[in-house]
């Protein structure tokens, strides 16, 4: 499946853009795939939420949710949650390489998210891509355009873009900066 | 010592376990986080979701 799909069909969407709408295309492309999606407690400060897929279907996990689950940390804003939500939905789009399916690749790309450095290994790679395709599917670029030039005009500021959106208000910088094109080119293509 | 990043690794990958084939995270707040930190809460949230303590969010119009 390729996330070109996804992005060219949310550019014609209006904002917001519903967690379901984005979860239904994504499943559609995956051509038969499920994901169940739920909330959890777990320590935000260390981890917000993750995505997990299992083979074994013996396993009380899947006989009970099918194959993927994603998992969040209960008592999230809306924004958060959804922005949570989305970006683990991208990684039904991680290739072969980038999917963390052994022990070593596990603590590996654990490591290398944790240390923000260079030379990260496929997996840590798939995590930031789907940060940037996140918003690229949450924000269509029509409307960032036009949210970047309201902003320059100081007729809405980085809280208003997060509340139209319904994302993260500490993820507008991201959007609104000048570079936003280039990096989502590079990790969204 | 038993740790659990070793207890995670077993549950997630052995044959006759989960057999994962993929497993991604959305960090915490915090950048001051350990790999056993990590391993910690994911085996918390397995162990929530194999036992019932969750609520199912698939599917929300919002």
């Amino acid at each position: 499946m390729n996330f070109k799909d996804l992005y060219d069909y949310c550019q014609t969407l209006p904002v917001y853009i519903s967690r379901n709408v984005i979860k239904d295309k994504v499943l559609e492309l995956s051509g038969g795939e499920t994901v169940a999606i739920m909330r959890a407690t777990m320590d935000l400060n260390v981890q917000r939420g993750f995505f997990l897929s299992a083979k074994n279907t013996d396993a009380l996990l899947v006989r009970q949710h099918g194959t993927n689950v994603i998992a969040v940390g209960r008592s999230q804003n809306a924004c958060w949650e959804r922005f949570i939500v989305v970006k683990e939905l991208m990684h039904f789009f991680d290739s072969s390489e980038e999917c963390t399916d052994t022990p070593k690749g596990f603590e590996e790309n654990i490591e290398h998210m944790l240390m923000f450095s260079s030379g990260l290994c496929a997996q840590a790679l798939a995590e930031i891509k789907c940060f940037w395709r996140a918003l690229a599917v949450l924000c269509p670029e029509v409307e960032r355009l036009d949210l970047k030039l309201q902003r320059e005009k100081r007729h809405i500021n980085d809280y208003g873009i997060a509340l139209k959106l319904r994302i993260p208000e500490q993820y507008v910088k991201y959007l609104i900066d000048d570079r936003f094109p280039d990096i989502s080119q590079k990790y969204c293509f | 010592m038993e740790t659990e990043l070793e207890f995670a690794k077993s549950r997630l990958f052995d044959q006759d376990a989960l057999r994962v084939s993929n497993i991604k995270f959305f960090p915490g707040k915090s950048r001051d986080v350990t790999v056993e930190m990590m391993a910690v809460e994911l085996n918390k949230t397995i162990t929530q979701i194999e036992n019932g303590d969750y609520e199912l969010i698939t599917d929300l119009e919002d």
